[in-house]
């Protein structure tokens, strides 16, 4: 190689060092601590912070917390010594290790008064193609997040071939989040809405706790909504072929039925789990990790063995499909994974229940 | 595949790797193939009709150089018909067929019209048109016919200018082919220095852009005044940057490989009539009318009014080229109708010199605004959905108001908004700064730290202010 070319490599090494350098600033300044790329996150936090002082129970998680736990119907079917006021932190795809994330900014906010929060297991997932440049899987990382990503996924009990395409799209996003793909722009398009008043609220639910239910979604959405297209395809895609229900039941009769391996656990994932469990501990928060119903087999293998070596008294499980029938039955059902509004009342009221024989 | 798209984002350095490590006679193998995964990404099943028109092109050209007389136009005639009918039938098909119908049925006549579905291969009349002017400069005999089947189907389907151009003759491609190229550092790094500028037009620009003319041109309801010239004032540059983007990203790929590609924008905007402004836009389409259809008309060579015929036609046809719908025929015609009144008013910038002695300058600039304003006049038809639709556009022009002005557009987009314009702006000056010399010749007589500067800003700009929603470019269509 001439010294013209290697004169060339370093030129194009030291430029991109520059860029990322200068990003660095960047972000900081512009997009620090902000989910410029997921607006109805940006919305909650929002919504939350407001009454910060008046919730005590968190649920935080993803669409199976979102759009299945209703604080009111939990805060009410709860022990009534525990007066607990509930807020609903779940949205779709709020999965690891970004629902960790979020969970630790809430913990180190100084004006939280929460006794109980309660996290929904998930496994660490890897990014679809399709979704790789979208803002949605960009804007949150950090090199913790990421390092965790990489490496819960490669002690996970996926496939070869699924652990390296894992670990290559939390790389190609963390690589995006470096270059700040998109992020100037998105920031100041989110504040700008949120400072003309157009900040979508309705996320929130009727009663602003976070519990937007499809079924309230189906009547109040703006029907040229994005994502009340998305929805109203799952709605019917699910009233055309209910029989996912019976897939799901079914996954879950195996793998409570079938004994599953808890000796080899994903040790990365469980060790974070611990150290949140450490943290609101410090905090006064006792978090109580949650197994939630209709996952596949593959998430079943893998959560269940970590759900086993959380201690007894931070963690309830609602997902035996044997224990709990109710919950895979179709006339409860919205959607491939979701429950209705109907089935959203049973289910919060089956948390509560388990919460007050957890508690007693 | 589009050039902002993920899949570039690997694809284009492992293609340059490859290439470069290879021996000088495998890379038009490398090149070729990857030109195939690259025009697959699309319909993978069209490469097909790309084989076909290649196949057809090719033992053309050879038989045409292997003739004479006749035999030789009659080889020249049927390579053309074939490959005009493979056009014809994937983008014309549904036209004329629907036209036909509605005037079947206005005689109570009726047939099935949906027997067959079609879909538009990605750049067909790009490619269509490459392969039409090799053969026709093998019959003018200024371009011998290529032997090498493999580097013939290369230069059809050469990947960066494949799908929207530019549209190249054989004769300033072709021989490139067998060229050998060392890794030419700085014709690499000027390669990548104009993708990175194409793309700035493209992702900052462009794409943001559309958001607002698609926002008024779909939704014509709830719009007037204002809305309707700033989105088509915003459609000119959106297509500009658009296609322009596209076509300094296609010409720098190009020149990291080694093969130099032709110009095609140059400054468009700037023109102070409607010729010029026809010689600076897509140059290589227009100078392949001009090459293919209208000198073998006559030209200029001819009475007014055949010159005229010629003109209206000629743009006609590059209406219909745009897309199979009456609005580009229209939007074509309605340029060669301003080319035919300019001509008849030539006296034109004379009168204005005379009669009110106006500064060059100040004459410059109203030449340079009304050409705009009659070229954004013409992309209301190429840009509206149908022609109602564009009238409606022009007709809703005439509400603007001061009192429109008094309070923000586009309340929700205001931040993007002020951006598009901060950035048309930013484009404008460089482009007339680009007057005498290229940019980047520019920035690179500047100062070590400058040029850095320069360069570093370019890309936090793409990387920060760029819209990645993965829009195809706007000439795919055609």
């Amino acid at each position: 190689m001439n010294k013209n070319v290697l004169y060339f490599f370093a030129k194009l090494f030291f430029l991109t060092l520059l860029v990322l350098l200068s990003n660095w600033g960047i972000r900081a300044i512009i997009a620090n601590k902000s989910y410029w790329g997921f607006e109805e996150l940006e919305t909650k936090r929002h919504v939350f912070d407001q009454k910060i002082k008046t919730y005590n129970n968190l649920f935080i998680g993803s669409s199976r917390f979102y759009r299945q736990i209703d604080p009111i119907t939990f805060d009410k079917n709860i022990d009534s010594s525990f007066g607990l006021q509930s807020f609903n932190y779940g949205l779709h795809s709020l999965s690891p290790p970004q629902v960790y994330d979020v969970y630790e900014e809430i913990l180190a906010k100084d004006s939280l008064q929460l006794k109980y929060a309660f996290l929904e297991l998930m496994n660490v997932p890897q990014v679809a193609i399709v979704n790789l440049t979208s803002d949605r899987v960009i804007y949150w990382y950090n090199w913790q997040s990421y390092w965790f990503a990489v490496k819960a996924i490669s002690q996970s009990n996926r496939t070869i071939v699924r652990k390296i395409y894992g670990i290559f799209s939390h790389t190609f996003c963390y690589f995006e989040y470096l270059l700040n793909f998109k992020m100037w722009s998105k920031v100041n398009q989110l504040k700008t809405k949120q400072e003309s008043g157009n900040a979508d609220l309705e996320i929130a639910g009727k009663n602003l706790n976070g519990f937007y239910s499809y079924d309230e979604e189906m009547n109040t959405r703006n029907k040229a909504n994005f994502d009340y297209k998305g929805m109203l395809k799952g709605y019917n895609d699910f009233m055309n072929d209910t029989s996912s229900v019976s897939d799901y039941k079914a996954y879950s009769q195996l793998a409570f039925s079938s004994s599953i391996d808890t000796i080899n656990y994903n040790k990365i994932h469980l060790h974070k789990i611990q150290q949140l469990i450490e943290k609101s501990k410090q905090k006064d928060i006792h978090l109580i990790v949650f197994l939630p119903p209709r996952l596949v087999v593959e998430d079943y293998e893998e959560l269940i063995p970590i759900f086993a070596q959380i201690p007894k008294d931070h963690r309830i499980e609602i997902s035996n499909s044997h224990l709990y029938p109710e919950l895979y039955l179709a006339k409860y059902t919205f959607d491939f994974g979701h429950l209705n509004e109907v089935g959203a009342q049973i289910f919060s009221k089956k948390i509560a229940q388990e919460f007050n024989k957890l508690q007693h | 595949m589009l050039f902002n798209s993920f899949e570039f984002l690997i694809f284009f350095p492992l293609v340059i790797a490859v290439y470069f490590l290879l021996p000088h006679r495998w890379r038009w193998l490398e090149l070729l193939f990857a030109s195939c995964v690259f025009y697959m990404a699309f319909v993978p099943e069209y490469i097909l009709i790309l084989g076909l028109t290649i196949v057809v092109d090719y033992y053309a050209g050879i038989w045409i150089e292997n003739t004479q007389g006749k035999t030789k136009k009659r080889y020249l005639v049927i390579s053309i018909i074939v490959t005009c009918l493979i056009l014809f039938v994937f983008k014309y098909f549904y036209f004329v067929n629907d036209n036909l119908l509605l005037i079947a049925n206005f005689f109570g006549l009726h047939y099935p019209t949906n027997f067959i579905k079609i879909i538009l291969p990605i750049g067909l009349s790009f490619h269509t048109f490459q392969s039409l002017s090799y053969v026709i400069e093998v019959y003018r005999g200024k371009q011998k016919a290529e032997k090498h089947f493999g580097v013939y189907a290369l230069y059809v389907m050469y990947f960066p200018q494949l799908v929207a151009g530019p549209i190249e003759r054989p004769q300033n491609v072709l021989h490139q082919f067998y060229i050998p190229q060392s890794f030419d550092v700085r014709r690499i790094s000027s390669g990548l220095k104009l993708m990175a500028w194409g793309f700035f037009k493209k992702v900052v620009i462009a794409d943001r852009l559309s958001v607002f003319v698609n926002l008024v041109y779909n939704d014509m309801d709830h719009y007037t005044g204002w809305y309707m010239i700033l989105a088509t004032v915003f459609f000119a540059f959106q297509i500009y940057c658009d296609f322009s983007g596209y076509s300094d990203i296609a010409i720098g790929i190009s020149r990291v490989i080694g093969i130099d590609l032709m110009k095609n924008f140059d400054r468009p905007y700037f023109s102070q009539s409607i010729s010029e402004f026809w010689r600076r836009w897509h140059i290589s389409l227009s100078t392949w009318f001009k090459d293919y259809v209208y000198i073998p008309m006559g030209g200029n060579r001819v009475s007014s009014s055949r010159q005229y015929l010629n003109l209206f036609t000629t743009f006609s046809l590059s209406g219909i080229w745009h897309g199979a719908n009456w609005t580009y025929v229209f939007w074509g015609s309605l340029n060669g109708v301003y080319l035919i009144i300019a001509i008849l008013i030539n006296r034109y910038d004379s009168f204005f010199k005379t009669k009110f002695q106006l500064p060059t300058f100040l004459l410059q600039l109203w030449n340079t605004l009304s050409t705009f304003v009659l070229i954004c006049l013409a992309w209301v038809f190429f840009r509206a959905n149908n022609f109602g639709d564009a009238f409606q556009i022009i007709y809703k022009m005439k509400f603007a108001s001061l009192e429109q002005l008094g309070v923000p557009l586009f309340p929700v987009n205001q931040y993007d908004f002020n951006l598009s314009i901060l950035f048309i702006g930013v484009l404008m000056v460089i482009e007339y700064f680009q007057k005498d010399r290229a940019i980047e010749e520019m920035i690179n007589t500047k100062p070590l730290f400058w040029k850095w500067a320069a360069y570093v800003a370019l890309i936090l700009i793409i990387l920060n202010f760029g819209v990645f929603e993965s829009q195809d470019f706007i000439y795919f269509q055609f």
